[in-house]
């Protein structure tokens, strides 16, 4: 299997794994007794890239997933662009990144954020999944193509073309 | 041609920067939204080490960003904690008794405050005055750190990437 495209299996994998812990927190937290304490501890981790507000989380089996809706909205969109990756690009030729793709992703959840903070436009839960949702679906095709590259360039063998004169025998 | 600048030193300080972001009491809540502070760090280990490169050098390439943001992460974590610990042993939690005070209010303002169970509330003071300390915290620090260090230098070779090379003109077909 070339390289790129088992790195690229790789990180779709490890997207899914990290959506697929978001969500067995609520239901690990649902089911109870032992399982509540597993909860808790796969809940941690999750603190330090989120302020998991309770208030700000969307809820399933009526427990708060283990981020709040604008982090879930980019995994799960994250895994959604990775996903959808392989009938935009070629994974197996990893292409330049583009910066515009970069801004175009970063600007609606900055000026969402901005504005909220200034108090000009509220900030909703459907903003924040919005915003959130468009920067995780473009994303992908930002890093993956850079990680992709890094994979394909790290196992590059470099071509030394050897010329030997006809009859000459290695030493 | 001569080898590129080690990349010791941009990681270096991409690690203090994320360790600031992270360990700063009420700063850290830049790393609220999905370890801003992180990918904002390892963007900036590339940023560095991009300036070290001179026209001569070979350019940035993928390898070199996402190992510099992935360095970068490490060091953050590890500045991170060790600032934390500074700002708990001298100041006290203060970040988590303002986030507790806000968390309450919120609720009280909800009207939500009286119906929630003492048991959870206890709970949750305790978790967020555990704060940023907690060996499990520690621990998940220097795997999350790292990860998403390593995704700001994706981005950040997105941003700095060197200007695609000319097209070398084309050769003519060699005589034998």
């Amino acid at each position: 299997m070339n390289r790129s495209v088992a790195a690229y299996l790789v990180i779709l994998a490890g997207a899914f794994l990290w959506c697929a812990l978001i969500v067995a927190v609520p239901f690990l937290a649902h089911a109870g007794g032992g399982a509540s304490f597993w909860a808790d501890v796969l809940r941690e981790p999750f603190h330090r890239v989120c302020h998991q507000l309770d208030g700000r989380s969307l809820h399933l089996w009526g427990e708060p997933i283990a981020v709040c809706s604008r982090c879930s909205a980019i995994y799960f969109a994250f895994l959604a662009g990775t996903l959808l990756y392989p009938l935009f690009r070629d994974v197996r030729r990893p292409h330049a990144p583009s910066r515009a793709l970069l801004i175009l992703a970063l600007m609606p959840m900055l000026l969402d954020v901005a504005l909220g903070l200034v108090g000009i436009a509220e900030v909703t839960t459907s903003s924040r999944l919005v915003t959130g949702a468009l920067f995780g679906l473009l994303i992908p095709f930002v890093v993956l193509p850079v990680a992709l590259g890094a994979v394909s360039e790290r196992h590059a063998q470099p071509t030394i073309l050897l010329h030997q004169p006809k009859g000459s025998v290695d030493a | 041609m001569p080898e590129k600048p080690s990349k010791l030193m941009p990681a270096l300080y991409g690690g203090i920067i994320i360790g600031i972001i992270s360990g700063v009491p009420f700063l850290s809540l830049i790393n609220c939204l999905c370890c801003a502070g992180v990918i904002f760090g390892g963007v900036m280990a590339v940023f560095f080490y991009k300036k070290d490169l001179t026209p001569e050098m070979p350019p940035l390439t993928n390898n070199d960003a996402l190992v510099l943001g992935a360095l970068a992460g490490l060091f953050g974590a590890l500045f991170g904690n060790i600032l934390a610990a500074i700002f708990i042993f001298t100041i006290g939690n203060v970040a988590g008794e303002a986030t507790y005070k806000i968390l309450m209010d919120m609720y009280d303002s909800m009207g939500i405050l009286d119906q929630m169970p003492p048991d959870a509330l206890e709970q949750m003071e305790q978790g967020i005055m555990e704060g940023e300390l907690s060996p499990v915290s520690i621990v998940t620090s220097f795997v999350i750190n790292p990860l998403f260090g390593l995704i700001g230098g994706l981005i950040g070779y997105a941003m700095f990437k060197p200007k695609a090379a000319a097209t070398p003109p084309a050769t003519p077909p060699a005589q034998v």
